[in-house]
């Protein structure tokens, strides 16, 4: 907590009486006075009065940010019992400062503002008649939900645990899995008025050192007040903006968490949030799960294969169907052709129109479903399948093979839940893209964003690594095909080696020439 | 600047041929008969004498491109020869995109104006090029991909419809056709303008890429004319695009025919080539400017490929006119061969004159 941000009070609604650089003085009454007034007189802060070896002293707290019964054993209880016996005021405040380890974090504060900040952070801060500083206790006992299994990205049989709201614990988790000295966390406090702290973890022999400074410094000179989720950092993060597909990976499990530090990654885990950031990251990584790592090689690689071709059919198929059924029909077999003029004739709407209303339909079903409560859910549910589905195809609003490509590919987006929401836009702009100029349209649009995934570097590292630039080592190991563990043992990989930069003497040559050209 | 390896490049080039082979061969020069495999290897062994000049440019230059050594030496030589350059570079880029859009028209679309689809090639194009040399090179693997999925499947497909009895062993008896072809087939060798370019910004040294390149190429080339010759036989001089022909007669559970992907293929290589083609220019541009390359360069050369194209493409006269002089190849011979081979005698002039002196001076 070295690096504590001094909290900025300027807008102030009430009486300014002290402001937060104001130094703690030697009279308990005016140090206790400056926090209130810094407090607004807040009523969840609590001022403990007490009088210890004759001395008067107070502990500052926020209500429900410690633990009541380590405040009675750790503090009041020795203190009061067996103080040390000294006569002036500092030099006991000194020597219980350094003679007596009440806890594991313990410091020394020297003004109003730090003062307060840390009884935000659950420290108890005691102050002491005669003395100029505060000692912060580090005793935080405030409620928090229990380790608990993720509520996504579930598996089948690797860890049950997941990351809670609490930086802290889920650094430890980290730690627990880690057990090593060159993991190294960083811990930063962000955001003017949330002081919102950050943890940013990576492995000093893994990770690049141009990596993490970079996120370093682009944590530091985020200007956002508040900060109440890891995603607010991400816009912030991403190279090159807000883009179509993230190049930073959001986990809520502490072991992909560590498994993505050991090939070279940073991670920035937030506190209020169990979703941790991981970066770089690859798109190749949406595809693979923890529990390909605990099957067996093919059978992982057949579920690698299955996600991508869902991946490809969830933002692609509705815009084929669409472009086939209105330029190109004589790609259809014989058979499906006929069944689907013949569902197509019984429509109202021609397939282009049919399949962006059922489609806008399906979001609006499953966005309804999902902030609902579960019961309602339900309704919600039987509405869509029953009602929509079946009752529009057997009105003659919809054909049937429209709703089953717009359920399908809905089902298929499920399946690779990293990419649902770019899956979302991309099979929009494919039905558009179909509909208007056929499999012109969609090739076009495909092109451009193939153009587009494969201009993005996320810190160095290209995106579609390492599929382009082509490292055939790597695809080898973990991508469709996951090498078994004895190979992957063999070797260490990290993610800065599929930058595709093998450097050589007369590439470094002609960098120097042209730096020494600018 | 972003630096790319080889095999980004060898694949990039590998789609641009590719693109080229199907979409601007004329139906003549696919006669049935074993003559285009000998073409194809007297062709490639012609090209790797033109892939020369440019590489003893970038070797006696420490890897600059034909433009960059210019540049550096001269600056008023510097300019012609990248307005020359420029010049070979967007009749090459026209001669793309209307190739393209014929091929989408006769096959794909029939019923899509023209403008809309030279507008698209173009802006994806543009759009690929402002993206820079590594998302198009990058996006060729993907091309390559589908290619190699598309080539699978009519294998699968095809196998039973293969006829070894159309391979039959004939020395050619027409010369005229035997010539013509070869230089056609020489002069659908338009990479190499592009790598008299962009040689500065690959990793390693650049005729790597040649020396990957033309072998790979020469027996993809002699695969697929293996397998024109042995499903099509002696209806290949009747057909205007084999592949596409194979791949409309093949069947697959899920389609009954793969023109579509064929076309797919075709047209994702097509834009790349021609995003690759943009880029070049505008890196001419900003090579002879010495500004960084801008977007704005690259909108106008887009543009000026568009209006071109609706222009050229709008008379089938001027089009034959244009497809005869580039199909001539001497758009290769002069930007692949005449440029460098002056950059070349002028950079070893001015070493003369420098020796000459030193000596003086001594």
């Amino acid at each position: 907590m070295s690096n504590i941000k001094k909290p900025d009070f300027s807008e102030k609604n009430t009486e300014p009486v002290s402001n937060s650089d104001t130094s703690l003085s030697s009279s308990l009454d005016e140090n206790c006075c400056a926090v209130r007034a810094l407090m607004n007189n807040s009523s969840d802060l609590i001022i403990k009065y007490f009088t210890a070896g004759g001395h008067r002293m107070a502990v500052v707290t926020c209500e429900g940010m410690i633990g009541k019964a380590d405040l009675a054993n750790l503090i009041f209880r020795p203190l009061v019992s067996s103080p040390p016996k000294i006569a002036d005021d500092n030099e006991f405040f000194c020597a219980v400062c350094a003679d007596m380890p009440i806890a594991e974090e313990q410091k020394q504060v020297y003004d109003v503002g730090t003062l307060c900040l840390n009884i935000m952070s659950g420290f108890a801060v005691l102050l002491c008649n005669g003395a100029s500083f505060g000692i912060a206790i580090g005793i935080q006992g405030y409620s928090h939900r229990s380790i608990d299994e993720p509520s996504t990205h579930m598996n089948l049989r690797a860890s049950r645990e997941g990351f809670i709201e609490v930086v802290r614990t889920n650094v430890s988790m980290v730690r627990r899995r880690m057990k090593s000295p060159t993991l190294k966390t960083v811990m930063m406090t962000i955001g003017d008025r949330s002081n919102t702290d950050v943890s940013v973890c990576y492995l000093t022999d893994k990770a690049d050192v141009n990596t993490v400074n970079a996120v370093i410094d682009k944590l530091r000179n985020i200007p956002l007040n508040t900060i109440v989720s890891s995603e607010y950092l991400q816009s912030f993060l991403e190279p090159g903006g807000t883009t179509l597909f993230s190049q930073i990976s959001v986990t809520e499990r502490p072991d992909v968490f560590t498994s993505k530090l050991y090939e070279g990654r940073v991670g920035i885990i937030v506190d209020g949030t169990p979703f941790a950031l991981i970066l770089p990251s690859l798109f190749a990584e949406n595809f693979v799960t923890m529990d390909d790592y605990t099957q067996k090689p093919y059978f992982s690689a057949f579920l690698r294969t299955i996600r991508f071709f869902a991946f490809i059919a969830s933002a692609v198929l509705p815009g084929l169907y669409v472009a086939l059924c209105n330029f190109h029909p004589e790609m259809f077999r014989s058979a499906l052709l006929l069944n689907i003029y013949s569902s197509v004739q019984t429509t109202a709407y021609p397939v282009f129109g049919e399949c962006l209303i059922m489609y806008i339909l399906y979001e609006i079903m499953r966005e309804a479903g999902l902030r609902l409560p579960r019961s309602v859910g339900h309704a919600v549910s039987i509405v869509g399948g029953l009602v929509i589905g079946e009752i529009s195809v057997s009105a003659g609003l919809m054909s049937a093979p429209v709703v089953l490509i717009i359920a399908a590919t809905g089902l298929c987006s499920f399946a690779v839940s990293d990419l649902y929401d770019s899956c979302m836009i991309l099979r929009l702009a494919f039905i558009v893209a179909g509909g208007v100029l056929g499999l012109f349209g969609i090739t076009v649009f495909g092109v451009v964003i193939f153009f587009r995934i494969c201009s993005k570097n996320a810190y160095g590292v290209p995106y579609t690594a390492p599929f382009a630039p082509i490292t055939l080592k790597s695809i080898m190991r973990d991508t469709f095909f996951r090498a078994s563990w004895k190979k992957l043992s063999g070797s260490d990989m990290t993610v800065q080696q599929l930058s595709g930069k093998a450097k050589s003497r007369h590439s470094s040559e002609r960098t120097m020439r042209d730096e020494q050209n600018k | 600047m972003s630096r790319i390896s080889n095999r980004q490049l060898v694949i990039a080039f590998l789609a641009c041929r590719l693109s080229a082979e199907m979409t601007t061969i004329p139906g003549e020069m696919f006669r049935y008969g074993t003559d285009r495999f000998i073409v194809i290897l007297l062709a490639k062994l012609v090209v790797a004498l033109l892939y020369l000049p440019v590489i003893a440019v970038t070797l006696k230059f420490r890897g600059d491109s034909v433009i960059t050594a210019t540049m550096r030496r001269n600056k008023a030589f510097g300019i012609t020869a990248g307005v020359i350059m420029s010049v070979l570079l967007t009749m090459t880029a026209v001669q793309t995109v209307l190739s393209l859009q014929h091929y989408v028209t006769d096959t794909l679309l029939n019923n899509i104006v023209t403008v809309s689809g030279i507008a698209g090639i173009t802006a994806a194009a543009v759009y690929g090029a402002a993206k820079g040399l590594s998302a198009v090179t990058r996006s060729s693997v993907f091309a390559a991909v589908i290619f190699g999925l598309l080539i699978f499947l009519i294998g699968v497909t095809m196998w039973d419809k293969t006829e070894p009895d159309h391979l039959y062993f004939s020395l050619a008896n027409d010369r005229t056709y035997f010539f013509k072809s070869l230089i056609s087939e020489i002069s659908m060798n338009s990479e190499i303008l592009i790598f008299a370019v962009i040689t500065d910004e690959l990793r390693r040294k650049p005729h790597r890429t040649v020396l990957y390149y033309l072998p790979i190429l020469l027996i993809l080339l002699e695969l697929l004319n293996l397998l024109y010759n042995l499903i099509l036989g002696p209806y290949m001089s009747k057909v205007e695009y084999p592949l596409y022909i194979i791949a409309s007669l093949s069947d697959i559970v899920l389609f009954q025919r793969l023109d579509g992907i064929d076309a797919i293929v075709w047209l994702m290589c097509g834009i790349i080539k021609t995003a690759l083609l943009i880029y070049c220019i505008g890196r001419i541009y900003a090579v002879c400017s010495k500004k960084p390359r801008t977007k704005l360069a690259l909108t106008v050369t887009g543009f000026l490929v568009f209006m071109l194209c609706i222009i050229l493409g709008s008379d089938a006269g001027i089009y034959d006119r244009m497809t005869d002089v580039m199909n001539s190849g001497i758009h290769i011979l002069l930007g692949g061969v005449v440029v460098p081979l002056i950059v070349l005698a002028a950079g070893r002039k001015k070493q003369s004159r420098r020796v000459k002196k030193n000596d003086e001076n001594i």
